[in-house]
């Protein structure tokens, strides 16, 4: 049976919540096939007190400790998580995917010549195969994907954020620490974090947001959506595409690599609703898209949805405010 | 500096209505339009500055099929100088492979930096790109939303969650994975374009590669996934849409 264990991801001495849709899906794995939980830490032991919401939701945690850790490092974490691993013969490896993950998880993956598959976001058993499932084309599509021998050999997984609940289980842990050394020659150095400003409006603190896409096509169509978001009292706000255009500034990107919005209205125009949008604005209380494609994925998450070429319909819109 | 650029020609879906072939492995391709990854195009757009700023060479490399070369030509209008093609004589799924295979060709380069995209917008692995880097026991940083290069390494803004920035310093040769938006986007000219369709590209079989592949991970099926909520449609004429729209935003205490 394999060992399922989850990387714990943290940051600024908090664990991300990545991690935790990692945590939910080696639950439903556990569900489908056994074995036991781990949880693996890396950090100093000035921060070891970290992993204490872990406690007791797992079978074990494994905490590997240098002071070299305290932060992220993309080569010292790969050490650490190389030199642990390679020990084991058969495991699932589980990261919430994040930022760090787009590094760790494949170079990983070469390191220990094991297959790897990322933004996963469901399981189902299918005889003598798992169907692993995530997305494939912006999420038009669904794939599910088999690994060979998956249940002989070790795999590598990333989980796609927000597609798996945690709900906190009674499990005595069993505590395994250990100081490791890592010993290595390094070619990066981490130099600092630095927080992106909040210009005149918070988008977050809005209640009607408006979020433009690449749909929208064109900077001369900008005053439209502009008079639309003053008439509805409401902000402007955008997918990535629509920052990355220079249509509006990075603060007013909603999604996984932007914020986080939970406006009373968020209304979208012109965004096809990939999860790395869907994760920003998913939980808003009323969610209205215009797109000319039926089969956007932004209406699965919609609550009404208008099928049609928002170049019309906004004007023929505001005509009406 | 000599810079190689991981391209990939991948097909417009956003806007496209899309289904699937009847075994349901492939999505129906015909009438789809393909381009240069978004990602890539940044990629190669960071490529340009740098060659602008410090001098050198840009050479374009892509695994796949004949349909590729027009973003090999795409790229010699905006300034690359060469461009290799490993003909894809059969679609690999598996990111690790896809890797070895750009590895073992990029082996035989001299060049002091890879960039590639963040990831590709059919497959979304986000895997071949640092799988590269490793086969090629090359340092990497991914997300890269700023770079700037000084003596032998280079000062990196890359972008993480709630976008929050990393500052870091890599050293030279390394592999780098391009966000989208580095760089405003520029556009070839007409007159660069017809320029371009002269330009030779090297094939590659990858029968000439000769080594065994193999690939872990298979492609069951694809299906269109469900929607989660029960959308209501607002339909009808201009007029009765606008209606509709305004009498449920009063509904709801908006308006
Ligand atoms: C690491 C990473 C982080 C990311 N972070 C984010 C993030 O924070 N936020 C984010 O949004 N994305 C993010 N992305 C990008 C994401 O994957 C998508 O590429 C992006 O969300 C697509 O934006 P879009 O919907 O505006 O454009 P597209 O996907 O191109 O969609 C455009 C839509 O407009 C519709 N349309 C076109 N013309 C019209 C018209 N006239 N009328 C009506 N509809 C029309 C089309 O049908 C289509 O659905 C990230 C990607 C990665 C890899
Ligand atoms: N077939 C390919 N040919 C060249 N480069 C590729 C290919 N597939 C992927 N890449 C590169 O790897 C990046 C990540 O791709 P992926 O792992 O599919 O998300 C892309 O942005 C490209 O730069």
């Amino acid at each position: 049976m394999k060992e399922i264990i989850v990387f714990i991801e943290h940051r600024f001495s908090e664990i991300l919540s990545n991690s935790y849709d990692a945590l939910g899906f080696a639950y439903e794995w556990q569900k489908l096939y056994g074995g036991e939980i781990s949880c693996l830490v890396l950090t100093s032991e000035g921060k070891k007190d970290i992993f204490n919401n872990l406690k007791d939701t797992v079978n074990k945690i494994y905490l590997l400790k240098n002071n070299l850790l305290e932060n992220y490092h993309p080569e010292l974490y790969l050490k650490a998580l190389k030199d642990f691993l390679k020990e084991k013969n058969n495991y699932l490896f589980i990261f919430g995917q994040t930022g760090n993950t787009y590094e760790l998880a494949p170079s990983l993956a070469v390191e220990l010549s094991v297959p790897i598959l990322t933004d996963i976001n469901g399981i189902e058993k299918d005889n003598n195969q798992i169907n692993f499932i995530r997305y494939f084309y912006g999420g038009k599509v669904s794939g599910k994907i088999n690994i060979a021998d998956f249940d002989k050999k070790p795999l590598i997984l990333t989980i796609q954020t927000g597609s798996f609940k945690f709900e906190k289980k009674e499990i005595n842990s069993e505590i395994m620490e250990k100081e490791i050394s890592l010993d290595i020659e390094k070619n990066i150095e981490i130099l600092e974090y630095k927080k992106e400003e909040t210009g005149e409006v918070d988008i977050t603190k809005a209640d009607i947001v408006i979020g433009i896409g690449r749909g929208l096509r064109d900077k001369k169509n900008l005053p439209m959506v502009e008079e639309l978001a003053k008439k509805l009292k409401g902000v402007l706000a955008g997918s990535r595409p629509a920052i990355d255009a220079g249509w509006l500034s990075k603060d007013r990107q909603i999604g996984s690599s932007g914020k986080t919005v939970k406006p009373k209205l968020y209304l979208a125009l012109g965004i096809s609703g990939a999860f790395q949008h869907i994760v920003g604005m998913k939980n808003s209380d009323l969610i209205i898209a215009i797109n000319k494609d039926p089969n956007a994925p932004i209406f699965s998450v919609s609550h009404y949805g208008i099928v049609e070429d928002l170049i019309k319909v906004v004007p023929a819109f505001l005509k009406k405010l | 500096m000599k810079i190689i650029v991981c391209i990939k020609s991948c097909p417009e879906t956003a806007e496209s209505d899309i289904k699937l072939t009847p075994d349901k492995k492939d999505i129906i391709r015909e009438k789809l339009v393909y381009t240069i990854n978004e990602a890539d195009n940044y990629a190669l757009e960071t490529a340009l500055v740098f060659k602008e700023k410090y001098g050198g060479e840009i050479t374009l490399i892509t695994f796949g099929d004949k349909k590729s070369d027009e973003i090999l030509r795409m790229g010699f209008a905006k300034g690359a100088d060469y461009g290799i093609r490993i003909e894809e004589e059969k679609e690999i799924k598996d990111p690790l492979l896809i890797a070895q295979i750009l590895a073992s060709v990029i082996k035989n380069l001299s060049f002091d930096l890879i960039l590639t995209g963040v990831t590709s917008s059919d497959n979304n692995y986000g895997i071949t790109n640092i799988a590269l880097a490793r086969y090629l026991n090359l340092p990497f940083t991914t997300l890269v939303k700023k770079v700037e290069k000084e003596d032998n390494f280079l000062l990196i803004e890359r972008e993480l969650e709630g976008g929050l920035i990393e500052k870091r310093k890599i050293k030279l040769p390394s592999l780098l994975t391009i966000q989208t938006g580095i760089y405003p986007l520029r556009y070839a000219s007409i007159l660069a374009i017809k320029r371009a369709t002269s330009k030779e590209i090297k094939l590659i079989k990858l029968s000439e590669l000769n080594w065994e592949m193999k690939e872990n991970i298979s492609l069951k099926e694809y299906f269109i996934p469900k929607s989660e909520r029960e959308t209501v449609f607002i339909k009808g004429s201009e007029d009765e849409i606008t209606d509709n729209l305004i009498k449920i935003l009063k509904e709801k205490g908006i308006l």
